[in-house]
């Protein structure tokens, strides 16, 4: 299942395709898939490098450095700056995510349609359904076993029980999943259905070209296509009718205002699912770096805009996560088996932006206090759920509250009376979306509902950020499902509309 | 933008790192060729300003005599600034740590 990668500097000054794909990540690849089969000259262009699975290495560090932008360092301006991370290899995030599937929630796709009736028009649920029905299938999206689910996943199960909640095994884009416990490092035995192991093979069956390590610096109009540099620093041109953006919902937007496409609210309404996580200390050895990375979900409160997550990392992360330091961190570091790390993450409503900055996007987002209260009471939760299904005590990692916590009356007072400000947690930023929203009105939206630049034609946006809102769970699938109805829509047009002189 | 680091400031870093983790280590030069090329540079200067910020802090009255791993206790609970510079400093501390282990 290796892919044929064309390195940037191997790539001649100038080349041509029907289409040029920015991004190998899930929107790209999903999208080049659709175009190739189409019959499309179809070639694909990525920033990061190609690495095989058995090149992964167990060490965060070793990871952060080759397969995440900017080693993970990544993080917001703003009151309390937040992590984001996005990996930079070809599969983009796919590969160094946690391998969870969601479907596009009804709710959350009645809301866009709400607020937009042409998006309904576009694509209606049952196109929507059908296409996550096919991700689904291609991706061997199944929910965890127990084989491989390990303690951290099966006691947030208990937990969940304990308190009443509703909660199930995550559904995940795995094959003979090992519970390696690897996901964000990259699976080393290739089990996971990442996108340089799914669909950017089969867009590459299908025809498409695939160049690594070089960065799409603008985008030419009229005639269209791309300016990419490679390791070296030397430019090259891929001369394209149609241009798919797919870059993510931070890149994407730099990408566009780098070219001078600034029209519309690009880089406005930036939405995401801040995280927060509680560690809690077991009498028994948990091995939290072994298992299903994310293995067990609690979604009793998603309605609520809370999602719970049993959260795998290696001994590196789960350091860090100890409040301790010095002598009592060195002594802590003898227990880290005992530790239990789950997460709750937050269908925020605070929107921020992104911005061109000095060397790249500058991305501010700023916490409203009706989220920050949602972050209290996932907290409190996570808390309460640790404590009955058996810790010592848990650690909730706030500033301004208790420390430790071991009684379910001090965790449920986490809910009003930790601080109500963001400085106080330890967030960071997961699944964004929002800076190039799709929609009918070009003064509210950046791309139509064709998915293609309201003012530049032949210029498309593919990837979560055009989604009009975030959608409280994990969007790989509904990226996937939502780019594949973009790459139908566009290879039909492309065949109706003449194209632009070259 | 990326200047490299004087001897003298890896040293310092290391004493840092050793005052986080609780125990004497000194940073690993593979360890550090690596971060050196894969750090960008906001985490690469906010890194040395960190440790410069520690040093500095040694000197001022209150904290005259103080230990380094007393220093990183108590700016561990301290304001917004000061508990970020020692969770800079703890996740290289780890990145170090940890990676060793691993061929």
């Amino acid at each position: 299942m290796n892919l044929e990668i064309t390195i940037g500097v191997d790539v001649p000054e100038l080349i041509s395709a029907d289409v040029v794909v920015v991004g190998s990540g899930p929107a790209g690849s999903a999208a080049a898939l659709q175009l190739a089969k189409a019959g499309l000259d179809v070639v694909v262009v990525e920033e990061g490098s190609y690495q095989k699975p058995e090149t992964y290495k167990e060490s965060t560090f070793q990871a952060f450095a080759n397969l995440y932008r900017d080693m993970g360092a990544t993080i917001t301006s703003g009151s309390a700056p937040m992590p984001y991370l996005q990996g930079r290899a070809v599969g983009g995030t796919s590969v160094v995510n946690g391998a969870i599937s969601w479907r596009l929630p009804r709710d959350v796709y009645d809301g866009w349609v709400a607020e937009d009736p042409a998006i309904g028009e576009a694509f209606d649920w049952e196109t929507m359904e059908s296409a996550l029905d096919e991700v689904e299938a291609n991706l061997n999206i199944k929910p965890t076993g127990p084989e491989v689910a390990g303690p951290n996943n099966l006691l947030m199960a208990k937990g969940a029980d304990a308190m009443g909640l509703e909660h199930r095994p995550i559904r995940r884009n795995v094959r003979g999943c090992q519970g390696l416990g690897r996901c964000l490092q990259g699976c080393p035995n290739g089990n996971k259905a990442s996108m340089e192991r799914s669909y950017l093979v089969w867009a590459q069956e299908a025809g498409a070209r695939i160049i690594s390590q070089a960065r799409v610096e603008r985008i030419e109009t009229r005639p269209n296509g791309v300016i990419a540099t490679d390791a070296n620093g030397r430019q090259f041109r891929v001369r394209a009718d149609r241009v798919v953006v797919a870059a993510s919902a931070i890149q994407s937007p730099l990408l566009l205002m780098k070219s001078g496409l600034k029209q519309g609210p690009v880089g406005e309404h930036f939405q995401a699912h801040p995280g927060v996580s509680m560690a809690g200390y077991f009498p028994q050895k948990i091995n939290v770096w072994q298992g299903a990375t994310q293995g067990h979900e609690v979604i009793g409160l998603r309605k609520e805009g809370i999602k719970f997550e049993a959260l795998g990392f290696d001994r590196t992360v789960a350091a860090t996560r100890l409040k301790s330091v010095g002598s009592e961190f060195n002594a802590d570091l003898e227990t880290l088996d005992h530790w239990a790390h789950w997460g709750a993450a937050i269908r925020a409503e605070t929107q921020g932006r992104v911005r061109r900055g000095f060397t790249g996007p500058r991305v501010s987002y700023n916490l409203i206090q009706s989220d920050i209260a949602k972050i209290r009471r996932g907290l409190a939760v996570l808390a309460e759920m640790m404590l009955l299904a058996g810790a010592d005590y848990v650690t909730p990692g706030i500033h301004g509250f208790d420390a430790v916590v071991s009684t379910i009356e001090r965790a449920r007072a986490i809910e009003e009376e930790a601080p109500l400000d963001a400085k106080c947690y330890a967030a960071v930023m997961t699944h964004m979306f929002g800076t190039c929203r799709m929609g009918s009105n070009p003064k509210t939206s950046v791309v139509d509902t064709n998915f293609e630049h309201h003012h530049a034609r032949g210029v498309y946006v593919v990837d979560s950020s055009v989604f009009p809102t975030n959608t409280g769970v994990n969007p790989q699938t509904s990226i996937i499902a939502l780019a594949t109805i973009a790459g139908r829509v566009i290879a039909r047009r492309f065949s109706t509309r003449p194209k632009a002189a070259l | 933008m990326r200047a490299r680091w004087f001897a003298f400031e890896l040293a310092w870093l290391s004493a840092w790192c050793s005052a986080v983790l609780g125990s004497e280590r000194v940073i690993r030069p593979s360890f550090w060729t690596t971060f050196s090329k894969a750090a960008p540079w906001p985490l690469f200067w906010g890194l040395r300003a960190c440790v410069w910020g520690l040093n500095l802090a040694r000197l001022l009255p209150q904290n005259w005599r103080r230990t380094r791993e007393a220093l990183v206790t108590r700016w561990n609970g301290g304001n917004y600034l000061q508990r970020q510079m020692v969770m800079t400093v703890k996740v290289v501390a780890c990145f170090d740590y940890f990676d060793a282990d691993e061929p």
